[in-house]
């Protein structure tokens, strides 16, 4: 067992072990005919605290404090233990008042969209990893485009050398729309490449109408046909893992607001 | 092509700059402008550089990103010759995120503000469905105090404190829990804590118990602080069972702490006898003595059942009625057949007075009854008590013999007077006023609200015509001694003989043919005429008398003794008593006496509680007379007196579980029957033929002291079948968390007549 594997089961174990501490703790307060839940939805809301100080910590990258990849693992362990916290707040029962059934409604889907979040951070990363070259998102267009005018410029070349418009009219016909801007295939996302596959199977099964000089232009349009793929496939993968924070991040300020409201109802009808 | 698509130098990569919140709207082609958009998003583009003056002339400074220096070179006016189209800037992706917190914020706010000022907020507002019980209340004020107050008091008890009691009161208002509803056990805290001063020592249970018990104070454990939620917690739906309790929270209060009834419960101590019976009944002695008795044996019951059913609800074993039980043995000592001593107990009637002797000592106390003789009955003392000379009198008579006075000294005899006047003015006033008397006397002497439903069973309606008789009987001239008396005038002593009505006998008596004789016969008319001329003679002629007509109970309607009607209506050989067989009041000598009707008499009940529980001195003079061996009734051979703390009651009935009164343990006889064998009820009320049971009821009122006939249960029989797995040990299956007498809250409702609410 890898050490990383060694430390993620010690986290896991701390964080199973804090929850039945705090199950067992909650339980305790109750018997003392104590507000268990008042307790637990405390500390939820101090949970909650720490969990956002996550993003504050991001956007304050001067100061000192505890490395932004250890606040990430205290992130999603918190995160974690805050999942059972919020089961035992609500007592393992779905609330059916309209303010009560928002607020645990968007505890769910920011939780969800975390562990979404977790595990494509895990999964999309490894392949991103794999694939090779490493891109910033925000240059991916232009490499596009550039792969466009490479693409481009090959196809004139073989007209030019050729003068057999065999591969420009396939191109124009077939390819160029492929080497237009970075797109998004749900494809992508579960690995799936049948369409470049097929794209470039029909590519190559036209070099059997080809001489050898038009095959060599064609084997160069192919290489650029693949690196096109898998800018699509980065392109697809990164927007992904951007995406998900736009359900994590602004759900997060819904439930914060909803949990004000919460907290007022429940001091102001004397729950608490 | 193995070219990276990505090159890090300055002439190739561009400075990302992802926290930019504009980028260039070429971007998403691939041909974003170095320069790029301001803050506000407006493209600031105009072309790809800057040309430099050297001297006379314009140099290219485009940068090496664009492909350096162009061919053709700046403008002859300086301007550079390759113009950047304008373009529409877009948001950075971290934009786009912060314009969708912006978003989602505003509309989370916009929709909290819509829900809060809705008129109907409190649909919206609810945390969740509420229980059954409650699905009809839609007020949230009906419970929160603070729900009229608005947000700006919500807010207020979020940042101070919330009156929880508030709330409280709020529930007591239709569930009474009595005054010490916050209380642990709604019991009174000094009740509570003798009971713990005499729980067994103190004991660890599980580790979680320990540690919760150690996290509550001193106070806390006796129940400081507790409101209705604390145990009690709503909006969890309509199937919640909110008065569930779990077992933990029962035991981290208690001394003595344990995992479950199975795996530690205190042992029981003498449950479920936890007092004698109301009733004393042997159960030992009459099934192996009395039932096998030749004349029993028939009558004889052969099962429990047979004397005991369930109540309503199969909760307690109660006793079935007299009739289906008792009676068949019992009968006749309630009702007095075949009694030797009175059947009927003494009311209102006149002591016996040695007339003669006053006569020769000259007391005048008017006519007197020669053959009275009976002391003063306990309800005559009583009476007589509501006049403020009384107490006197009795005090200066109790050793006196009022039947030999020969010896009695001036100031005895005088006191003697004074009685004979005390009661002379008490027939007078019943005369007079009629049972308002009574009632008066009563009120006076035993605080019996006049008009009370008490009084009426007290009275018994009183008859006044057979009052009225016996007073023209004893004291023919009453009316005129009495106002004689009180104007200060001499009432010469006149005996008056023979008594008035048949002595108790039986019908082959034959001494009562006389007495029957001496009574209706002219005699009686002949002497009340000769007393008056004694008495109103011509010694008194100065006397002015506001009496017109010399026979005044003529008038009043009374049918006198002498009457031929009630002599052809009455056999003088059956015994006046036995004439009232069927109960109710009858004359005999100089005595009114009452015979119960039967059994529950309720004049008998009424005089007997009303004297128990009274500390007055003739009242409990009463009781004792009541109780007493032989006493009519016999009532107290059965049914028992609790004297607890100084408040006595009459146990009339069998223990009969009330729903309003709750006790600790609960239990249902019902449910346990299918679990019963051969020796039914006997598998756990086993016969304790040791036991002394009688010792109970020997001169102890203490409900407490006492020997059951039956063996105690143990912990372990309700063990094998009350444990997890089987029929469950949760605390509440045999306890009740809430205990004392709670009425039910009744509803208010508006006046039926002014539609406005009923006063409190």
């Amino acid at each position: 067992m890898s050490s990383r594997w060694s430390r993620r089961n010690g986290y896991l174990s701390a964080t199973a072990l804090s929850v039945l501490v705090l199950g067992w703790g909650l339980q305790i307060y109750g018997f003392g005919l104590g507000d268990s839940q008042w307790l637990s939805g405390w500390i939820l809301v101090g949970m909650i605290c720490l969990l956002m100080m996550y993003n504050g910590r991001k956007k304050i990258t001067f100061l000192p404090a505890i490395r932004n990849r250890t606040w990430l693992q205290l992130h999603l362990y918190v995160g974690l233990a805050a999942i059972f916290l919020f089961l035992m707040h609500i007592q393992w029962r779905w609330p059916d008042g309209y303010l009560e059934f928002s607020l645990a409604l968007l505890f769910v889907l920011i939780c969800a969209s975390g562990i979404v979040g977790i595990f494509i951070s895990r999964l999309f990363a490894r392949r991103l990893t794999h694939q090779g070259e490493q891109l910033i998102f925000e240059r991916i267009p232009a490499f596009a485009r550039t792969l466009r005018e490479s693409a481009d410029d090959v196809v004139k070349e073989s007209v030019d050398t050729t003068e057999s418009t065999t591969l420009a009219d396939f191109y124009v016909r077939t390819v160029a729309p492929f080497f237009g801007r970075p797109s998004f295939s749900p494809g992508y996302l579960y690995n799936d490449q049948r369409s470049y596959y097929r794209l470039a199977n029909e590519l190559a099964a036209q070099k059997r109408y080809m001489n050898d000089k038009e095959k060599e232009f064609t084997d160069e349009l192919l290489d650029l046909l693949k690196r096109k793929n898998d800018l699509d496939n980065q392109y697809t993968l990164q927007l992904t893992l951007k995406s998900w924070l736009f359900i994590h991040i602004p759900l997060t300020y819904s439930m914060v607001l909803v949990l004000l409201a919460h907290m007022l109802l429940v001091y102001g009808f004397g729950s608490a | 092509m193995a070219d990276r698509l990505q090159k890090f130098d300055y002439r190739t990569s561009p400075y990302e700059r992802p926290d930019k919140t504009w980028v260039c709207g070429r971007a998403a082609d691939g041909r974003a402008c170095q320069v790029g958009p301001d803050k506000r998003g407006h493209c600031r583009a105009t072309a790809e550089c800057v040309p430099m003056r050297e001297g006379d002339r314009w140099r290219c400074k485009r940068s090496a990103f664009y492909g350096g220096a162009c061919e053709r070179g700046p403008n002859p006016d300086g301007s550079c010759c390759e113009k950047i189209p304008p373009c529409h800037p877009i948001r950075s992706w971290r934009a786009r995120r912060g314009m969708f917190v912006r978003w989602a914020v505003a509309l989370t706010v916009g929709c909290l503000l819509i829900i809060f000022s809705l008129p109907d907020r409190a649909k919206f507002l609810s945390p969740g469905t509420l229980s059954q019980g409650h699905a009809a209340l839609e007020q949230c004020e009906t419970c929160h105090a603070s729900a009229d107050g608005g947000i700006g008091e919500w807010i207020s008890a979020l940042v101070g404190s919330y009156d929880h009691s508030a709330d409280s009161a709020q529930c007591s208002g239709c569930h009474n829990f009595g005054s010490n509803a916050l209380a642990a056990h709604s019991l009174d805290p000094e009740i509570l804590k003798s009971m713990t001063a005499k729980a067994e020592s103190a004991s660890n249970g599980p580790v979680a118990i320990t540690v919760a018990a150690a996290l509550l104070s001193a106070d806390e454990k006796h129940g400081a602080g507790l409101n209705c939620t604390n145990c009690h917690r709503e909006h969890k739906g309509a199937e919640q069972n909110i008065a569930a309790f779990s077992d933990q929270m029962c035991v981290v209060c208690h001394e003595v702490k344990f995992k479950s009834f199975s795996d530690g419960h205190p042992p029981f101590t003498s449950y479920p006898n936890d007092r004698r019976t109301h009733l004393f009944f042997n159960h030992v002695s009459h099934i192996d003595k009395h039932f096998l008795e030749d004349e029993n044996k028939d009558l004889a019951p052969h099962a429990c059942n047979d004397c005991h059913r369930t109540q309503a609800g199969g909760g307690r074993m109660v006793l079935k009625p007299y009739v289906e039980t008792c009676s068949g043995c019992h009968n006749s000592q309630v009702s007095g057949d075949g009694r030797a001593s009175a059947k009927g107990i003494a009311l209102l009637g006149l002591p016996g007075i040695d007339v003669a002797t006053l006569v020769e000592k000259g007391i005048s106390i008017g006519q007197w009854p020669e053959y009275a003789e009976d002391d003063l009955s306990a309800f005559m003392n009583l009476m007589l008590h509501a006049n403020p000379d009384y107490a006197a009198v009795q005090h200066a008579l109790a050793d006196v013999d009022m039947l030999d006075l020969e010896d009695a000294s001036d100031e005895t005899l005088e006191r003697v007077n004074e009685l004979a006047w005390i009661v002379k003015d008490f027939f007078y006033e019943l005369e007079s006023r009629g049972a308002s008397v009574v009632s008066e006397r009563l009120a006076e002497s035993v605080g019996v609200a006049e008009d009370s439903s008490d009084q009426l069973e007290l009275l018994a309606a009183l008859p006044p015509d057979m009052v009225s008789a016996a007073r023209v009987d004893w004291f023919p001239l009453l009316l005129e001694e009495v106002q004689r008396h009180r104007a200060g005038l001499p009432n010469a002593t006149v005996a008056i003989a023979p008594a008035p009505t048949p002595k108790k006998s039986s019908p082959d008596d034959d001494a009562d043919d006389e007495d029957f004789d001496s009574v209706f016969g002219d005699d009686s008319e002949e002497s009340t005429a000769e007393d008056f001329d004694a008495m109103f003679g011509d010694e008194s002629g100065d006397v002015e008398i506001a009496i017109d007509d010399p026979e005044p109970e003529s008038d009043s309607g009374a049918s006198t003794p002498a009457s031929s009607e009630a002599f052809s209506f009455s056999d003088p050989r059956i015994a006046v008593e036995d004439r009232a067989s069927a109960g109710g009041w009858y004359r005999e000598e100089y005595q009114l006496r009452y015979r119960p009707a039967g059994h529950e008499d309720k004049f008998i009940q009424s005089w007997i509680e009303t004297s128990a529980e009274s500390n007055n001195d003739s009242m409990q003079k009463l009781f004792a007379e009541l109780t007493k061996d032989g006493a009519p009734g016999s009532c107290m051979k059965c049914h028992s007196l609790d004297d607890v703390d100084g408040k006595k009651t009459v146990n009339w009935k069998v223990r009969e579980a009330d729903p309003n009164n709750k006790h600790f343990n609960t239990f249902s006889h019902q449910a346990h029957f299918n679990l019963l064998d051969q020796d039914g009820c006997l598998a756990c009320h086993a016969f304790d033929k040791e036991s002394d049971y009688a010792s109970s009821f020997d001169n102890n009122n203490d409900p407490h002291k006492f020997a059951s006939n039956f063996k105690s249960l143990s912990a372990e029989t309700c063990a094998q079948c009350h444990q997890e797995g089987k029929a469950g040990e949760s605390c509440v299956s045999c306890h009740n968390y809430h205990v004392g007498e709670f009425k039910p809250v009744l509803p208010q409702q508006r006046t039926l007549s002014t539609g406005s609410p009923a006063p409190e």
